[in-house]
């Protein structure tokens, strides 16, 4: 069974509404497209539903009646919302845990060391295998395709949050810090700002010198 | 002699044709004198049949067939018809002798009983 | 025009075709999977690669538009590799099960497997295997055969109007199916075993049962609804194993209701195939000559305005112009072919018949129904509409129904109202559709049954014929009054008269003892306990039903596979239909038992043989020489069928409740039944509710 065939019957909730947080986001999406058009609001509707069941419940996922809700306000045959639910990987149609750890295994992130991510995700959670969630239900591990952040390979993405420049301690310390509670500050874990170079600047390390670049003028 | 024909293929056998032979029931094969026609990309004889009058084209008989249509040079002789050779006969379609299946009206409306036939109704069921 | 050569030939074809379209104009053969004629371009199995002149690559004809002066080649070195290399790509992931295969002989890929296949595969990796779907009763699926071509999913998307199937998840895990473990909920999901290019779609209920070669195949005309879908028999010995679609442009494009294609096995259970004679209270069986002397025995007692004749539903032509013949001949004129009590005025064959033609509909900019539905009534006829409603666009073919449709009708549609007062609202010009329909250049109206049954129909035909007159639906060139029949022999029944004579009665006069003899030729749609006791009962059918089971003496009848005959479908298309097999046990086509039932009663039937038979119906009913037309007629200048009463006010209700068992072949056919658990006794638990 893949990951993104639909969950058994006895996982899909009997029913689904919308709260009054996913209502006024739903207010502003479906009011950005022509009433002739709005299915084309499906992705955010998918998104403000995914969101809202992490929220509540506590894992991010679409059951089958938060689709069919999409379906009817969208004035859309379910089967179009299924479709669209199930073709992207952001969208998970199986109950996930609480924390999504996403792992970056193409080429860049696997060169600098996705390996040693993967495995300290698999040791700190006891997750045996890709798209297996923890026994204590609070992590989910997912292999994705590449997240575009090569400059800080290797990457982990939990939930909506890039976790860059890791590697096998620093995941497993994240980790624990997810188990106790806290949500650690996206970004390098490394002494690092965004891309820049690690360990400071490389370059006009002199302030004052006026910098020429070939080809344009001073 | 000359039974069935049109004026056209009458005149034609006459100015062209080479009586080869005859058959059985008395049809008269024919071949053009000369090599006029071209088939199987050489010059050769064309080659005819006159029926009787009210005959299709399956009325040649087995021995003609294959030099009418070119396959062999001579038809193949009387003497060398085996015992266990049909004797012609034309197709009845469309006449009250036409073929008609096991089962039809035509002979008896009898037919017998096949697997995956019918269940039939009883008043007992209703 | 746009002048394209493909390959040596030069064709002209019309400018947005495809290049596809011009290759076959030009009579060059394109393999294909995904294309079909009447869905939409998907251009995903990339079978129909060509190579265009000056293109820097092969091209999928099925989507590559055509331009002025464009070269197409169809057979070249480069196009046989590119497809060769579709074709490898294909075969990867599809098993080679063709011999338990029920698509092997009629697959796509199969056959084209020998033009491109490979002797040998390449792939050494492992193969994918697909998790089968449930999809009801009527469709078997074997998922890891799909190529996905996706024509089911544009095929219930477009043409059935049941969006229900789709491909969901993606890559290498991408699926066709559903979603939720649920059956198809569409009237023709038959026809996706048809459009399936493999085995992955195929008949549940055939599964296993033949092999297309092995099949003797006649053309027939389906009589499960009044349509005349055209379809062709499948027949092995003595059964006809299956029934498919004919292609009919004019009548069912190349669809099949799912009624006429699963009833099959109705054929072959609870037949009569012996006359049966109640003796002393119980049936027996006994020799056609008997059952004959006990009728000639019975008839000599009773005058002839005392015996009367009801026709079913599934009758063909010849056997209603035989029995009318036969019936005149003892001095009846109790005739009546409307087991359900249906009204028409007769005068003009335009008041009783679909005169806008079911190709018509394609042509209408506006349509009002009532008292119909036509979803279960005419599946095919309601893809029609939708096609129409499709091709039209938003809000240019609005559709307004009278009489609330049990179901969704696959298409957008304002309700005016449950009963026919809404009719009064529309003459009076007070309800908005009055205006839309006035504004339409090709409006249409189409008359149902659950009108037509009512005790006020002669009102409701004169009300719709009023508006249709008042709204501009009857000119020169267009006739928008329509009646959708049910009955595939009701058409023919009211061409030829076989309707109540002077003094004569009607169905439910004979069956409220107006008569002492009752012949009942097919008629099983009543309630046989409004027949009264001493009322002497002879049935003429082909199955053990109500009829059989009330019967007095029992003549078994030719099913319609099994005679040949002509069926008048509710456009008023005059179609021939063949026989396939042959009737059961002691069973007879109808018109030869009436022929020599004749006899025995001294008043013998001027004909014998079927042609005669038909040469002098067709001289009285000059009509029913018109085969294969329903020629189109304007609809001005003629008189407006005769008002009779006031319009009630109770609302209409469906003539059909449940569409998978309408007649004495459905009700006999187990697919047909599951078909009815699955489908329709869910619904109508809940509308009890």
């Amino acid at each position: 069974m893949s990951s993104r065939s639909p969950a058994e019957e006895a996982l899909q909730p009997a029913e689904f509404a919308f709260d009054a947080e996913s209502e006024a986001q739903i207010e502003t999406i479906v009011a950005k497209y022509p009433p002739a058009r709005k299915a084309s609001a499906v992705i955010p509707l998918l998104y403000v539903a995914q969101n809202q069941m992490g929220r509540l419940s506590g894992s991010a996922w679409l059951p089958r009646v938060a689709m069919d809700q999409i379906a009817a306000r969208l004035e859309m045959a379910p089967i179009r919302v299924y479709e669209v639910a199930s073709f992207y990987f952001m969208f998970n149609v199986r109950p996930i845990g609480r924390y999504h750890l996403q792992a970056c295994t193409t080429t860049s992130c696997w060169l600098r060391g996705s390996d040693d991510v993967v495995a300290a995700c698999k040791t700190a959670t006891g997750i045996r295998h890709m798209g297996g969630t923890s026994d204590d239900g609070l992590f989910t591990l997912t292999e994705v395709e590449c997240l575009g952040a090569c400059a800080n390979a290797p990457i982990l993405q939990i939930d909506d949050e890039y976790y860059e420049d890791l590697d096998g301690p620093r995941t497993v310390e994240l980790i624990e810090a997810l188990r106790r509670g806290e949500r650690p500050a996206p970004g390098p874990s490394i002494d690092r700002m965004g891309s820049a170079p690690s360990g400071g600047r490389k370059v006009l390390l002199d302030d004052d010198v006026p910098v020429s670049v070939p080809g344009e003028g001073v | 002699m000359m039974a069935m024909a049109n004026l056209g293929t009458r005149f034609h056998t006459m100015l062209k044709g080479r009586l080869v032979g005859r058959d059985a029931d008395g049809r008269a094969y024919y071949e053009s004198r000369t090599a006029n026609r071209t088939g199987g990309g050489l010059k050769r004889h064309e080659r005819w049949v006159i029926y009787h009058p009210g005959e299709d084209a399956s009325a040649v008989p087995a021995e003609w067939w294959p030099w009418l249509h070119h396959m062999q040079d001579a038809p193949i002789p009387e003497s060398a018809r085996k015992g266990w050779q049909l004797s012609f006969k034309p197709n009845m379609t469309g006449t009250p002798a036409a073929y008609t299946p096991p089962g039809s009206a035509a002979r008896g409306g009898r037919r017998a009983r096949t697997t995956g036939d019918y269940e039939a109704w009883s008043p007992d069921e209703a | 025009m746009v002048k394209v050569q493909v390959d040596d030939v030069i064709v002209d074809v019309p400018p947005g075709s495809s290049a596809l379209q011009a290759c076959e104009a030009a009579g060059k053969e394109i393999p294909r999977f995904c294309y079909h004629e009447r869905l939409s371009v998907a251009g995903n199995c990339r079978m129909c690669l060509v190579e265009v002149v000056r293109a820097p690559k092969p091209v999928a004809s099925c989507g590559f538009p055509v331009g002025e002066g464009m070269i197409i080649k169809t057979d070249t070195e480069v196009v046989r590799r590119a497809r060769r290399a579709v074709m490898e790509f294909l075969l990867i992931n599809h098993p080679l099960d063709c011999p338990i295969c029920d698509q092997g002989g009629e697959c796509d890929l199969q056959d084209q497997a020998f033009g491109y296949g490979s002797g040998r595969s390449r792939y050494l990796e492992e193969k994918r295997a697909v998790v089968d779907k449930d999809l009801g009763p009527l469709v078997k699926t074997v998922m890891t055969r799909c190529i996905q071509c996706t024509r089911c999913v544009r095929f219930s998307t477009e043409i059935a109007g049941t969006p229900e199937l789709g491909a969901v998840s993606r890559g290498e895990s991408l699926e066709i199916t559903n979603y939720v473990e649920k059956a198809l909920t569409s009237e023709l999901s038959g026809n996706l075993i048809d459009i399936c290019p493999v085995g992955a779609l195929t008949s549940k209920p055939y599964a296993f049962h033949a092999r297309p070669w092995e099949m003797k195949k006649t053309d027939a005309i389906d009589v499960m609804d009044a349509v005349g879908t055209n379809i062709r028999l499948q027949a092995r010995g003595a059964s006809v194993m299956r029934i498919m679609p004919r292609v009919n442009d004019a009548v069912n494009e190349e669809w099949l209701a799912d009624k006429g294609r699963f009833s099959v096995d109705g054929l072959t259970r609870r037949r009569l195939d012996t006359p049966w004679v109640r003796v002393h209270g119980k049936l027996t069986k006994v020799s056609w000559q008997d059952a004959f002397v006990a009728i000639a025995q019975r008839l000599k007692v009773v005058p002839g305005n005392r015996i009367g004749a009801i026709a079913g539903d599934l009758c063909d032509t010849e056997s209603l112009y035989a029995l009318r013949l036969l019936m005149e001949s003892l001095g009846s004129a109790n005739l009546d072919c409307r087991q359900d009590g249906a009204q028409y005025d007769v005068s003009n064959r335009a008041f009783y018949t679909f005169n806008s033609t079911i190709a018509g509909i394609e042509e209408a900019d506006a349509l009002l129904v009532v008292g119909a539905v036509p979803r279960h009534e005419a599946p095919v006829l309601n893809a029609r509409i939708r096609k129409r409603f499709l091709a039209a666009g938003r809000d240019k073919f609005p559709i307004a129904y009278v009489g609330a449709p049990p179901t969704d009708p696959t298409y957008d549609y304002d309700l005016i109202g449950e009963g026919p007062s809404a009719l009064a609202d529309l003459l009076d010009g007070r309800h908005a559709f009055a205006d839309v329909l006035a504004g339409a250049k090709k409006p249409m109206i189409i008359l149902g049954h659950g009108a037509l049954t009512r005790p006020d129909a002669q009102a409701i035909l004169a009300a719709c014929w009023a508006l249709a007159d008042k709204v501009g639906a009857l000119t020169p060139d267009w006739h928008g009054f329509n009646v959708l029949h049910t009955a595939a022999s009701r058409v023919a029944g009211l061409d030829l008269g076989f309707l109540p004579g002077a003094g004569g009665r009607t169905a439910a006069g004979m069956m409220s003892g107006g008569v002492d003899v009752l012949w009942l030729l097919g008629a099983d749609e009543m309630d046989m306990h409004r027949i009264g006791p001493e009322t002497f009962v002879i049935y003429q059918g082909h199955h053990g039903d109500a009829g059989a089971a009330r019967a007095d003496v029992i003549l078994p009848g030719a099913a319609y596979t099994e005679k040949s005959g002509t069926y008048v479908n509710t456009e008023g298309r005059v179609q021939r239909s063949f026989q396939a097999v042959f009737p059961p046990g002691d069973a007879r086509e109808d018109w030869r038992i009436l022929r020599a039932l004749s006899e025995t009663l001294g008043h013998a039937l001027p004909f014998d043989t079927l042609d005669a038979l038909r040469a002098r119906m067709e001289a009285e009913h000059p009509v029913l020489a018109r085969l294969d037309t329903a020629p189109r007629f304007g609809g001005a200048g003629l008189a407006a069928p005769a008002a009779e009463g006031a319009i009630g006010s109770e609302p209409f209700h469906p003539v059909i409740a449940d569409y998978y068992e309408t007649n004495a072949v459905s009700r006999a056919s187990p697919t047909m039944a599951e078909c009815s658990r699955v489908y329709a006794r869910p619904a109508l638990v809940q509308a009890a509710e």
